[in-house]
Protein backbone atom coordinates (compact mmCIF):
# COMPACT_ATOMS: atom_id res chain seq x y z
CA UNK A 1 0.00 0.00 0.00
CA UNK A 2 2.80 2.71 1.14
CA UNK A 3 4.02 3.05 -2.41
CA UNK A 4 0.49 3.88 -3.74
CA UNK A 5 -0.15 6.28 -0.92
CA UNK A 6 3.76 7.99 -1.04
CA UNK A 7 3.38 8.91 -4.52
CA UNK A 8 -0.26 10.05 -3.71
CA UNK A 9 0.40 12.36 -0.73
CA UNK A 10 3.35 13.51 -2.19
CA UNK A 11 6.45 15.54 -0.65
CA UNK A 12 4.57 18.86 -0.51
CA UNK A 13 1.40 18.04 0.48
CA UNK A 14 2.42 16.91 4.00
CA UNK A 15 1.86 18.88 7.08
CA UNK A 16 4.52 21.70 6.94
CA UNK A 17 6.01 21.58 10.28
CA UNK A 18 6.71 17.74 10.11
CA UNK A 19 8.27 18.27 7.13
CA UNK A 20 10.45 21.55 8.27
CA UNK A 21 11.40 19.38 10.96
CA UNK A 22 12.76 16.73 9.07
CA UNK A 23 14.05 19.09 6.61
CA UNK A 24 16.27 20.73 10.02
CA UNK A 25 17.27 17.77 10.89
CA UNK A 26 18.81 16.57 7.68
CA UNK A 27 20.58 20.11 7.65
CA UNK A 28 21.81 19.27 11.29
CA UNK A 29 23.33 15.82 10.50
CA UNK A 30 25.16 16.97 7.48
CA UNK A 31 27.23 20.09 9.64
CA UNK A 32 29.71 18.13 10.47
CA UNK A 33 30.59 16.51 7.23
CA UNK A 34 30.29 20.39 6.02
CA UNK A 35 33.13 21.63 8.37
CA UNK A 36 34.77 18.32 6.96
CA UNK A 37 34.70 19.24 3.40
CA UNK A 38 35.54 22.57 4.02
CA UNK A 39 39.12 22.34 3.74
CA UNK A 40 38.52 20.06 0.45
CA UNK A 41 36.68 22.57 -1.18
CA UNK A 42 39.26 25.00 -0.31
CA UNK A 43 41.70 23.32 -2.06
CA UNK A 44 39.68 22.83 -5.30
CA UNK A 45 38.88 26.34 -4.96
CA UNK A 46 42.78 27.35 -4.80
CA UNK A 47 43.63 24.76 -7.34
CA UNK A 48 40.88 26.11 -9.90
CA UNK A 49 42.72 29.11 -8.98
CA UNK A 50 46.00 28.23 -10.12
CA UNK A 51 44.61 26.76 -14.01
CA UNK A 52 43.97 28.71 -17.04
CA UNK A 53 40.33 28.25 -17.32
CA UNK A 54 38.60 31.59 -16.31
CA UNK A 55 37.21 32.48 -12.77
CA UNK A 56 33.45 31.88 -14.27
CA UNK A 57 33.97 28.62 -15.49
CA UNK A 58 35.97 27.21 -12.93
CA UNK A 59 33.34 28.03 -10.23
CA UNK A 60 30.93 26.67 -12.37
CA UNK A 61 32.47 23.06 -12.05
CA UNK A 62 31.00 23.36 -8.37
CA UNK A 63 27.66 23.23 -9.87
CA UNK A 64 27.92 21.04 -12.75
CA UNK A 65 29.99 18.04 -12.03
CA UNK A 66 29.48 18.87 -8.12
CA UNK A 67 32.32 16.72 -6.52
CA UNK A 68 35.85 17.15 -5.38
CA UNK A 69 37.58 14.57 -7.64
CA UNK A 70 35.77 14.91 -10.67
CA UNK A 71 36.08 18.98 -10.49
CA UNK A 72 39.85 18.69 -9.61
CA UNK A 73 40.38 16.18 -12.95
CA UNK A 74 37.81 18.30 -15.08
CA UNK A 75 39.47 21.57 -14.05
CA UNK A 76 43.10 20.11 -14.95
CA UNK A 77 41.76 18.96 -18.45
CA UNK A 78 40.24 22.03 -19.51
CA UNK A 79 43.35 23.85 -18.56
CA UNK A 80 45.38 21.69 -21.06
CA UNK A 81 42.94 22.16 -23.58
CA UNK A 82 41.55 18.77 -23.54
CA UNK A 83 38.69 17.24 -26.16
CA UNK A 84 35.50 16.70 -25.63
CA UNK A 85 35.95 12.74 -25.60
CA UNK A 86 38.68 12.90 -23.47
CA UNK A 87 37.06 14.92 -20.75
CA UNK A 88 33.97 12.95 -20.71
CA UNK A 89 35.29 9.82 -20.56
CA UNK A 90 37.68 10.68 -17.65
CA UNK A 91 34.95 12.36 -15.98
CA UNK A 92 32.38 9.10 -16.24
CA UNK A 93 35.35 7.05 -15.02
CA UNK A 94 36.17 9.33 -11.74
CA UNK A 95 32.35 9.63 -11.15
CA UNK A 96 31.51 5.90 -11.62
CA UNK A 97 31.31 4.96 -7.63
CA UNK A 98 28.38 8.06 -7.67
CA UNK A 99 26.57 5.22 -9.82
CA UNK A 100 27.57 2.69 -7.09
CA UNK A 101 25.45 4.85 -4.72
CA UNK A 102 22.36 5.50 -6.99
CA UNK A 103 21.86 1.75 -7.70
CA UNK A 104 22.03 1.20 -3.68
CA UNK A 105 19.41 3.93 -3.12
CA UNK A 106 17.75 3.25 -5.95
CA UNK A 107 15.61 0.34 -4.41
CA UNK A 108 14.94 2.65 -1.50
CA UNK A 109 13.55 5.39 -3.29
CA UNK A 110 11.73 3.73 -6.21
CA UNK A 111 8.40 5.23 -4.62
CA UNK A 112 9.57 8.77 -4.49
CA UNK A 113 7.67 11.51 -7.27
CA UNK A 114 10.00 11.70 -10.30
CA UNK A 115 11.32 15.13 -9.20
CA UNK A 116 12.24 14.23 -5.92
CA UNK A 117 14.48 11.70 -7.82
CA UNK A 118 15.98 13.73 -9.85
CA UNK A 119 16.93 16.60 -7.18
CA UNK A 120 18.12 13.60 -5.09
CA UNK A 121 20.09 12.43 -7.73
CA UNK A 122 21.90 15.52 -8.72
CA UNK A 123 22.87 15.81 -4.71
CA UNK A 124 24.09 12.64 -4.55
CA UNK A 125 27.74 12.43 -3.41
CA UNK A 126 29.81 11.11 -0.63
CA UNK A 127 28.41 12.60 2.42
CA UNK A 128 25.03 12.93 1.08
CA UNK A 129 25.14 9.11 0.14
CA UNK A 130 26.11 7.95 3.69
CA UNK A 131 23.49 10.50 5.59
CA UNK A 132 20.93 8.83 3.20
CA UNK A 133 22.38 5.17 4.11
CA UNK A 134 22.56 5.96 7.61
CA UNK A 135 18.98 7.42 7.94
CA UNK A 136 17.29 4.70 5.90
CA UNK A 137 19.07 1.84 8.03
CA UNK A 138 17.22 3.33 10.80
CA UNK A 139 14.08 3.00 8.76
CA UNK A 140 10.98 5.33 9.34
CA UNK A 141 8.53 7.28 7.28
CA UNK A 142 9.40 7.33 3.92
CA UNK A 143 8.34 10.90 3.24
CA UNK A 144 10.27 12.25 6.42
CA UNK A 145 13.16 10.59 4.85
CA UNK A 146 12.96 12.65 1.91
CA UNK A 147 12.95 15.85 3.34
CA UNK A 148 15.68 15.11 6.04
CA UNK A 149 17.60 14.29 2.79
CA UNK A 150 16.70 17.40 0.75
CA UNK A 151 17.96 18.72 4.16
CA UNK A 152 20.92 17.32 4.43
CA UNK A 153 21.67 17.33 0.45
CA UNK A 154 21.33 20.94 -0.11
CA UNK A 155 23.09 21.97 3.24
CA UNK A 156 25.82 20.45 1.62
CA UNK A 157 25.75 21.99 -1.79
CA UNK A 158 25.10 25.65 -0.44
CA UNK A 159 28.47 25.21 1.79
CA UNK A 160 30.17 23.42 -1.21
CA UNK A 161 29.55 26.33 -3.49
CA UNK A 162 30.50 29.22 -0.96
CA UNK A 163 33.54 27.55 0.46
CA UNK A 164 34.76 26.65 -3.42
CA UNK A 165 34.22 29.99 -4.24
CA UNK A 166 35.90 31.34 -1.05
CA UNK A 167 39.29 29.14 -2.19
CA UNK A 168 38.67 30.65 -6.12
CA UNK A 169 39.23 34.43 -4.84
CA UNK A 170 42.02 33.38 -1.91
CA UNK A 171 44.05 31.20 -4.35
CA UNK A 172 47.30 30.58 -3.28
CA UNK A 173 46.98 32.86 0.23
CA UNK A 174 44.17 30.23 1.28
CA UNK A 175 46.27 28.80 4.21
CA UNK A 176 46.44 25.03 5.72
CA UNK A 177 46.12 25.20 9.45
CA UNK A 178 43.94 22.09 8.77
CA UNK A 179 45.52 20.18 5.82
CA UNK A 180 42.49 18.80 3.37
CA UNK A 181 43.96 14.95 3.02
CA UNK A 182 43.47 15.26 7.23
CA UNK A 183 39.92 16.04 6.97
CA UNK A 184 38.96 14.12 4.56
CA UNK A 185 40.35 10.83 6.07
CA UNK A 186 38.89 11.87 9.70
CA UNK A 187 35.30 12.40 7.92
CA UNK A 188 35.52 9.53 5.87
CA UNK A 189 36.52 7.34 8.63
CA UNK A 190 33.63 9.37 11.00
CA UNK A 191 31.05 7.69 8.27
CA UNK A 192 33.00 4.41 7.75
CA UNK A 193 33.78 3.27 11.72
CA UNK A 194 29.95 3.64 12.81
CA UNK A 195 29.07 1.88 9.61
CA UNK A 196 31.16 -1.05 9.72
CA UNK A 197 30.49 -1.44 13.38
CA UNK A 198 27.52 -2.66 12.50
CA UNK A 199 27.21 -6.26 11.01
CA UNK A 200 29.90 -8.30 10.27
CA UNK A 201 29.59 -8.28 6.63
CA UNK A 202 29.79 -4.54 6.72
CA UNK A 203 33.06 -4.64 8.64
CA UNK A 204 34.61 -7.20 6.13
CA UNK A 205 33.24 -5.22 3.15
CA UNK A 206 34.85 -2.56 4.84
CA UNK A 207 38.33 -4.54 5.63
CA UNK A 208 38.65 -5.60 2.11
CA UNK A 209 37.93 -1.99 0.99
CA UNK A 210 40.91 -0.57 2.69
CA UNK A 211 42.93 -2.97 2.03
CA UNK A 212 42.69 -2.89 -1.55
CA UNK A 213 42.44 0.84 -1.82
CA UNK A 214 45.84 0.72 -0.18
CA UNK A 215 46.85 -1.46 -2.85
CA UNK A 216 45.35 -0.28 -5.81
CA UNK A 217 45.89 3.36 -5.51
CA UNK A 218 48.29 3.48 -7.61
CA UNK A 219 46.14 2.77 -10.56
CA UNK A 220 44.76 6.21 -12.77
CA UNK A 221 41.94 7.97 -12.40
CA UNK A 222 40.69 6.58 -9.15
CA UNK A 223 39.75 3.55 -11.13
CA UNK A 224 42.05 1.74 -7.71
CA UNK A 225 39.09 2.59 -5.57
CA UNK A 226 36.42 1.27 -7.83
CA UNK A 227 38.53 -2.35 -7.38
CA UNK A 228 38.96 -2.25 -4.53
CA UNK A 229 35.24 -0.86 -3.63
CA UNK A 230 34.15 -4.00 -5.74
CA UNK A 231 36.17 -6.37 -3.79
CA UNK A 232 34.53 -5.18 -0.48
CA UNK A 233 31.17 -5.66 -1.92
CA UNK A 234 31.77 -9.32 -3.52
CA UNK A 235 33.48 -10.36 -0.03
CA UNK A 236 30.84 -9.25 2.14
CA UNK A 237 28.46 -10.85 -0.29
CA UNK A 238 30.22 -14.57 -0.37
CA UNK A 239 30.46 -14.29 3.22
CA UNK A 240 26.78 -13.66 3.81
CA UNK A 241 25.82 -16.64 0.79
CA UNK A 242 27.41 -19.16 2.42
CA UNK A 243 26.31 -18.38 6.42
CA UNK A 244 23.19 -20.44 6.51
CA UNK A 245 20.68 -17.83 7.99
CA UNK B 1 35.05 23.50 -28.34
CA UNK B 2 33.19 25.74 -25.88
CA UNK B 3 34.06 25.89 -22.33
CA UNK B 4 30.44 25.97 -20.99
CA UNK B 5 29.53 23.43 -23.53
CA UNK B 6 32.15 21.29 -22.19
CA UNK B 7 30.99 21.86 -18.42
CA UNK B 8 27.27 21.45 -19.59
CA UNK B 9 28.41 18.06 -21.01
CA UNK B 10 30.34 16.91 -18.16
CA UNK B 11 27.80 18.16 -15.57
CA UNK B 12 25.05 16.00 -17.68
CA UNK B 13 27.74 12.62 -17.53
CA UNK B 14 27.72 13.13 -13.93
CA UNK B 15 23.71 13.72 -13.35
CA UNK B 16 23.26 10.52 -15.61
CA UNK B 17 25.69 8.17 -13.53
CA UNK B 18 24.15 9.42 -10.46
CA UNK B 19 20.62 9.24 -11.52
CA UNK B 20 20.53 6.86 -14.04
CA UNK B 21 19.67 3.72 -11.70
CA UNK B 22 17.16 6.20 -8.97
CA UNK B 23 15.13 7.47 -12.42
CA UNK B 24 15.14 4.34 -14.43
CA UNK B 25 13.99 1.97 -11.16
CA UNK B 26 10.97 4.06 -11.37
CA UNK B 27 8.34 2.12 -9.13
CA UNK B 28 9.50 -1.68 -9.85
CA UNK B 29 11.18 -3.70 -7.11
CA UNK B 30 14.59 -4.54 -7.67
CA UNK B 31 15.44 -8.50 -7.29
CA UNK B 32 16.10 -9.67 -3.58
CA UNK B 33 20.05 -9.98 -4.54
CA UNK B 34 20.15 -6.79 -5.75
CA UNK B 35 19.23 -5.00 -2.74
CA UNK B 36 21.10 -7.47 -0.71
CA UNK B 37 24.38 -6.64 -2.22
CA UNK B 38 23.50 -2.76 -2.26
CA UNK B 39 23.95 -2.75 1.48
CA UNK B 40 27.72 -3.51 1.04
CA UNK B 41 28.22 -0.54 -1.09
CA UNK B 42 28.81 2.15 1.43
CA UNK B 43 31.03 0.30 3.80
CA UNK B 44 33.19 -0.95 0.89
CA UNK B 45 33.25 2.41 -1.09
CA UNK B 46 34.39 4.76 1.78
CA UNK B 47 37.13 1.79 2.84
CA UNK B 48 38.49 1.62 -0.70
CA UNK B 49 38.32 5.76 0.00
CA UNK B 50 40.27 5.42 3.18
CA UNK B 51 42.86 2.98 1.94
CA UNK B 52 43.49 5.07 -1.47
CA UNK B 53 44.17 7.80 0.95
CA UNK B 54 46.49 6.20 3.21
CA UNK B 55 48.02 4.60 0.50
CA UNK B 56 51.60 4.85 0.55
CA UNK B 57 51.42 3.46 -3.36
CA UNK B 58 49.80 7.18 -3.89
CA UNK B 59 51.91 10.08 -5.59
CA UNK B 60 53.14 11.61 -2.20
CA UNK B 61 54.40 8.26 -0.66
CA UNK B 62 53.34 7.20 3.25
CA UNK B 63 52.79 9.86 5.55
CA UNK B 64 53.53 8.70 9.14
CA UNK B 65 51.38 11.46 10.47
CA UNK B 66 48.67 10.86 8.67
CA UNK B 67 48.49 7.36 9.42
CA UNK B 68 48.43 8.23 13.57
CA UNK B 69 45.77 10.62 12.42
CA UNK B 70 43.63 8.39 11.20
CA UNK B 71 44.54 5.63 13.75
CA UNK B 72 43.38 8.35 16.51
CA UNK B 73 39.98 9.11 14.22
CA UNK B 74 39.31 6.04 13.82
CA UNK B 75 39.47 4.75 17.64
CA UNK B 76 37.19 7.68 18.62
CA UNK B 77 34.77 7.03 15.50
CA UNK B 78 34.49 3.31 16.74
CA UNK B 79 33.63 4.89 20.65
CA UNK B 80 31.89 7.67 20.07
CA UNK B 81 29.86 7.18 16.49
CA UNK B 82 30.55 10.67 15.91
CA UNK B 83 31.57 12.34 13.10
CA UNK B 84 32.22 15.81 15.24
CA UNK B 85 34.20 14.17 17.95
CA UNK B 86 36.44 12.40 15.32
CA UNK B 87 37.14 15.67 13.32
CA UNK B 88 37.78 17.49 16.39
CA UNK B 89 39.55 14.79 18.53
CA UNK B 90 41.86 14.01 14.98
CA UNK B 91 42.54 17.55 13.83
CA UNK B 92 43.88 17.97 17.49
CA UNK B 93 45.91 15.02 17.32
CA UNK B 94 47.02 16.53 13.64
CA UNK B 95 47.94 20.00 15.51
CA UNK B 96 50.03 18.37 18.51
CA UNK B 97 51.74 16.52 15.75
CA UNK B 98 53.02 19.16 13.76
CA UNK B 99 54.05 21.38 17.02
CA UNK B 100 56.33 18.30 18.07
CA UNK B 101 59.82 19.21 16.90
CA UNK B 102 61.45 16.98 14.94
Amino acid sequence: MSAVVDVGVAVGRAPRTATRGAALAGARAMAPLLVAVTPLGLVVGATAAETSVAFLPAWATSWTVYGATAQLVTLRLLGQGAGVALLLGTVALVNLRLAAYGASLAGHWRSAPRWWRLVASYLLVEPSYAVASEDLETGGDPLRHRWYYLGAGVTLWVGWQVVTLVGLLGGERVTHVVPADVALVLALLGMLVPMARRSGDAALAAAVGLLGGLVFAGLPLGTGTLVAGAGGVVAASVAKRRRPS
Amino acid sequence: MNVWLLLALAGLVSLVLRGGFVLLVGDRSLPPSVERISAHVSPAMLGALVGAALSPVAAEGLDPGLLVVAVVGAVVAFASRSVSLTLLVGITAHLLLQAVPG
